[in-house]
């Protein structure tokens, strides 16, 4: 007796399963982009001590995890920062910078290379600024560069947008 | 006049009584007729009690058993009931149920070819698992704008602007920064 009713049962599983899988995907996909975060992130190349002269805007949507890779590519310079969000145990991010600098400072002559790792706890919305380049209050006659991170929930904003 | 053989018969029974039954006793004696047929009746019942009984215990067996048989159909729970079937039908009932069976199993094997799934680890960080088709994944990261495996950003920098590095890579809150700002 209960080996016929375990039988119908699973006759009358496979045949829900097709449609089944359509709505776990569609449920499985939903945490992802709860969790999906907007990063902000704008260039500036600022004479040191006055405005800013040059910016350039863009905008990645990534999950926590997995980075961004940003490439400021200029005459004697090469910068890769690579950017990944973490969200740490107390429910801030953990906002991850590498940075990686290839410059020539002088015409023709050897190519400097520097790395480094920075880490910061952020909320969401607060700006983050990093300087590959480091930062110097000596030098006024050069340029330095900035990058300016926000990290942004990107539930938040379809909510925002929809409204 | 003789009596009929009914009269006779009932004689015979005591069941005549009264002065008919002295007339009948009186015609015996003088017809001969009469007396033979009394006389045959009385031979007739003779050899009757004379026969044994006939057994009826076999068949009276026979009933209550077949009578039992009827009883126990009505009472015959319905699972236990038996549906009688012709051979082709049966056959092709069990190979059904054979290829349904393996379908099913096939399919359970499968259950989570499209299975995606998120931990959180006791760190707070998240376990991703996902196993989907790969036209679905692709439709997830076109979504997320994942279509290589790290986005890039490439940024070309203002042309004839020679940059020098003044110091160790520094990252900041903006507020703090700013509040710092001593330019």
């Amino acid at each position: 007796m209960v080996k016929r009713i375990s039988v119908l049962i699973l006759l009358v599983m496979a045949i829900f399963r097709g449609n089944a899988q359509e709505i776990e995907l569609e449920e499985a996909l939903r945490p992802i982009l709860d969790e999906a975060l907007q990063l902000n992130i704008i260039a500036r190349v600022l004479p040191l001590g006055t405005e800013q002269e040059w910016n350039m805007r863009s905008s990645k949507l990534t999950i926590p995890g997995r980075s961004i890779a940003v490439k400021l590519l200029g005459e004697n310079i090469r910068i890769f920062v690579v950017l990944t969000p973490y969200w740490q145990e107390n429910g801030k991010l953990l906002l991850v910078a590498q940075g990686e600098v290839l410059i020539s400072e002088m015409a023709e002559s050897e190519v400097k290379y520097l790395s480094t790792v920075k880490s910061i706890p952020i909320s969401l919305g607060e700006k983050v600024l990093f300087f590959p380049l480091g930062v110097s209050r000596e030098l006024r006659k050069s340029f330095n560069i900035e990058l300016e991170i926000e990290i942004l929930s990107y539930k938040d904003l379809l909510e925002k947008s929809a409204d | 006049m003789c009596p009929g053989g009914e009269t006779l018969s009932a004689y015979l029974d005591n069941e005549v009584e009264g002065p008919w039954k002295k007339v009948i006793e009186e015609h015996l004696t003088l017809c001969l007729s009469c007396k033979h047929k009394i006389d045959e009746m009385i031979f007739t019942r003779e050899q009757l009690a004379l026969e044994s009984a006939p057994d009826f215990r076999a068949s009276q067996e026979r009933g209550r058993s077949y009578l039992a048989g009827l009883n126990s159909i009505e009472q015959v729970s319905f699972w236990r009931r038996r549906v009688a079937l012709p051979l082709p039908a049966a056959a092709a009932a069990v190979l059904l149920l054979i290829i349904l069976g393996f379908s099913t199993l096939l399919l359970s094997l499968h259950t989570d070819y499209r299975f995606m799934s998120i931990r959180t680890q006791p760190s707070g960080s998240s376990e991703v698992l996902v196993t989907a088709p790969i036209d679905d994944l692709e439709r997830i990261l076109k979504s997320l704008e994942l279509n290589s495996s790290r986005q890039e950003i490439i940024i070309q920098l203002p042309k004839e602007l020679n940059f020098f590095v003044v110091g160790e890579a520094e990252m900041f809150r903006a507020a703090e920064y700013k509040r710092n700002k001593v330019w």
